[in-house]
Order: C-alpha cells, then sequence, then structure tokens
C-alpha cells in the first residue's frame, strides 16, 4: 500500500510539474515575442484590429502628438522641482501655493491636450472601435484620478459626521 | 539401547542449566493484553478496501501507454493555457507601453 502510494504521490507530482512546466515555457514565449516589438502602438493594432491604413493615420497623429507631450512633462518636472526647492529653503505659503497652482494649471493644459489627442485617434478608428477606445482611454487616464479621489473620500461618506 | 554416561551427563547439566535460569512469572493479565494488542493490530476492512482501491489505481495509472498519453495530455494543456496568458500578458505590456508614451504618470 505504501508503495502504491508513494508512486500515485510521484505521478501526481511529475504531473503538476509537466502542466506547470509546459505553461511557463509557453507563457514566457508569448510574452517574450510580444516585448521584442518596439512598437508604442503595438497594443492599439492588437486591441483595436486596426488596418494598417488606420495604423498609419494613427502614427502620424500618435508622432505628431508626443514632443507636445514631452514638452508639458518637461515644464511639469521643472515647476516639481522649483517646489522641491522652495519646500526644502522654507519659501512662504504664498510662493508654494503659487508654484502648486502653475503646476496644476500645466497639468490641465497637459490632459486637455491628451484628451483631444485620443478624440482624434478616435475618429481614425471604425465608430465602434474609437467609441471603445476612448472610453479605455478615459478610464485608464483620467479614470486612475477619480479611484484615488474615491478612495480618499470613502471614510468620510462612511462617517459623515467626522467633517462636524 | 543403553545410555552412555555422556548421555546422563548432559541431561544432568541441562536440569542444571534450566534451574539456574529461572522463568520470571508474567504479569496478571498477560495472556488477554497480547491477544488484545494482536487483534488492534489486524488491519480494518475499511483500511484494506483503501488499499485495494489505491493499488488498483496506481496499476491503472502506471501503465506506460496510460502515463504517456496522460503526460502529454498535460503537456498540451499546459501549452495552451500558457499561450493564452502569455497573450494576455503580452497585451499587458503592449498596453502599458502605450500609455506611457501618450500618457505619463505626471500627466495624470
Amino acid at each position: 500500500m505504501k508503495r502504491s502510494l508513494l508512486l500515485l504521490i510521484l505521478v501526481l507530482l511529475a504531473s503538476v510539474a509537466m502542466f506547470q512546466g509546459a505553461h511557463w515555457v509557453a507563457c514566457r514565449l508569448c510574452a517574450a515575442r510580444a516585448a521584442e516589438s518596439l512598437d508604442d502602438l503595438q497594443w492599439l493594432r492588437m486591441e483595436f484590429q486596426l488596418q494598417e491604413a488606420e495604423l498609419t493615420r494613427i502614427r502620424q497623429l500618435h508622432n505628431g502628438y508626443l514632443p507636445q507631450c514631452r514638452q508639458y512633462c518637461q515644464q511639469i518636472a521643472d515647476k516639481k522641482a522649483a517646489l522641491g526647492k522652495l519646500l526644502e529653503n522654507g519659501g512662504t505659503a504664498d510662493a508654494t501655493k503659487e508654484t502648486l497652482h502653475e503646476i496644476a494649471m500645466l497639468r490641465v493644459d497637459c490632459q486637455t491636450e491628451m484628451l483631444r489627442h485620443f478624440e482624434a485617434v478616435s475618429r481614425e478608428m471604425p465608430p465602434a472601435q474609437g467609441a471603445r477606445y476612448l472610453a479605455k482611454m478615459r478610464e485608464l487616464t483620467l479614470g486612475s484620478h477619480e479611484r484615488v479621489e474615491k478612495s480618499m473620500a470613502a471614510p468620510a461618506a462612511a462617517a459623515p459626521h467626522a467633517h462636524h | 539401547m543403553n545410555q552412555t554416561p555422556l548421555e546422563d551427563k548432559d541431561k544432568e547439566l541441562s536440569g542444571l542449566l534450566r534451574q539456574s535460569r529461572p522463568e520470571p512469572a508474567l504479569p496478571l493479565g498477560f495472556e488477554a493484553a497480547v491477544w488484545r494488542r494482536m487483534r488492534s493490530g489486524e488491519p480494518s476492512r475499511a483500511a484494506t478496501d483503501w488499499a485495494h482501491w489505491l493499488e488498483a489505481l496506481a496499476e491503472w495509472f502506471l501503465r506506460p501507454q496510460r502515463a504517456m498519453v496522460g503526460l502529454a495530455t498535460l503537456a498540451v494543456a499546459g501549452l495552451l493555457w500558457g499561450t493564452v496568458d502569455g497573450l494576455a500578458l503580452a497585451k499587458q505590456q503592449a498596453q502599458a507601453r502605450y500609455l506611457a508614451a501618450v500618457a505619463p504618470d505626471a500627466n495624470r
């Protein structure tokens, strides 16, 4: 009986090892092949089944948008560095508020530009795919803020008297 | 047949040896305890059924043809499942790449 039990355990272990091994190899191979692609738009091609002509037009929009995006990012990074220095050197509350306001305004401009770009890209797709793309991008970009805000607001909503 | 003097001495010696190693008296209830332990050592019906079942299962699995088919099936299932998971992972990576390009963290 002990021998049979041992054999069955060995069979079970070998089966698990075989399945896990095969799964691991296939998963790594697929992910590695996908990672080989250096194209930023690979996801659009995969997710929204775009034709080559649509992808070409979207690529033009994408390449036109990237310098603007980088410029905004650089401006925001510079302002954030300035804010860091200000806080380190014990800057006044007014100066801090002003810098924070400038960062916020830069973010508003940047996000507005980003949403315009998403809309332009969605117009180059078939209507259904375009609507799906737009919803997805809004969720992925603005939605991340909403999630943080909701998580912060949740305790207050659960205990409405906390602020009284 | 007459016994030789040597055989007589052997018997004498054996008697003396027996006397020199007296057998200790058995404790009370010793025999009953031995039987009880023997009975408890016997495998129960459920245990034998389980052993038979286990042996039959081992025998069924360990036929070379079945073992090969089983392992091959598992390998194929693992490859298919891995491919599905790998494609999902690849999609996630591609999405993260696109998102990093069009909406870097600082903008969100």
